[in-house]
């Protein structure tokens, strides 16, 4: 908390040494998180591409009063809403049909790479509800709070609660290929 | 079978790896935008505030300088008046230079130094010459003195 707090204080002195140390610290997490929401490696990049950039114009602004990492998960899944929204990248389909979220196959100029174990969890993910995906992706993932999640779905603490808790049911039943 | 504690764990730390290149090259893309941003993005922070912080921090770091270098002269000096105030002032007389209390403040004032200095300016300093009248002088005021009595009874 207190070195993000410092790092951004450098970082509105264009600092490019904060930049690279933010980036490298929360890159991952992001990218994980991206396409765990997005469930495509290429919007996935997009995203945290974009939240970088946005981030970096509004660091001036920028006023960090919580997490920096929960802010920029937020700021993630935001994008991957709108993202879905739009182009309808997710089709709610049985895990055995659901195709790679991404190629196996790895190409130079290719930014994100994801694991087997990353995939599997993505075609798993991609089949929960929107809600409930959101729910453990940010809390798991995102490092937010039920109370920040139940502020960013616009719905009671409880329901967030439960929808955390209904999803991960759900999520290890499809992994345990009980579904 | 998964646990539960086992699907919260891959969920959370289910790997993934950059292409060298590409973070690379999206790094730089970032540090582009940097510089950038301070002059497009949404107005002034930067150009407009440095014009007026610059004479301000100036000001403030003369204004700490001033202040620090006349505390320190001040503070010099200060022992300095604290120990002509509690010394007598100079005395021609060679008895009250060796007096204890004068010995003692010249002690203070410059230690054993200033106590041998002391003592050399008593040693030096002239002893007190009682004036003896002669007896013309005696007469003469005498007389002196009678003519006025006179002059004043008459």
């Amino acid at each position: 908390m207190l070195e993000d707090k410092f790092l951004i204080w450098k970082l509105r002195q264009g600092s490019s040494a904060a930049l690279c140390r933010i980036y490298e610290k929360y890159r991952d997490d992001l990218l994980r998180l991206a396409v765990s929401l997005a469930n495509d490696t290429a919007a996935a990049e997009d995203i945290v591409h974009d939240v970088f950039v946005c981030f970096i114009r509004q660091a001036r602004q920028f006023r960090l009063t919580g997490s920096l990492k929960s802010y920029l998960a937020t700021c993630v899944a935001h994008r991957a809403r709108n993202v879905n929204r739009a182009q309808h990248v997710r089709r709610v389909v049985p895990l055995d049909e659901a195709g790679d979220v991404a190629t196996p196959s790895w190409r130079p100029d290719q930014w994100l790479v994801c694991s087997e174990e990353m995939r599997q969890m993505a075609r798993a993910l991609a089949l929960l509800p929107d809600e409930q995906r959101e729910a453990i992706t940010l809390h798991l993932q995102g490092g937010l709070k039920f109370r920040e999640i139940a502020e960013f779905q616009h719905v009671p603490l409880k329901t967030a609660l439960s929808r955390y808790r209904g999803g991960l049911t759900k999520l290890r039943a499809l992994l345990n290929g009980e579904v | 079978m998964r646990s539960l504690r086992d699907v919260k764990r891959s969920v959370a730390q289910a790997p993934v790896h950059v292409g060298r290149k590409a973070d690379d090259a999206m790094l730089e893309h970032l540090l582009r935008e940097l510089p950038a941003s301070e002059e497009s993005s949404t107005g002034r922070p930067t150009q407009v505030r440095r014009p007026v912080m610059r004479p301000m921090a100036y000001a403030a770091t003369v204004a700490i300088a001033t202040a620090v270098v006349a505390w320190l002269v001040f503070a010099g000096r200060a022992p300095e008046n604290q120990q002509f105030a509690t010394v007598a002032p100079a005395s021609t007389s060679g008895i009250a230079l060796l007096t204890e209390i004068s010995l003692e403040r010249a002690f203070r004032r410059g230690g054993i130094e200033a106590v041998e200095s002391q003592c050399r300016k008593a040693l030096a300093a002239p002893t007190g010459k009682r004036v003896t009248p002669s007896l013309e002088e005696l007469l003469a005021e005498l007389a002196g003195n009678e003519k006025d009595m006179g002059g004043k009874s008459s």
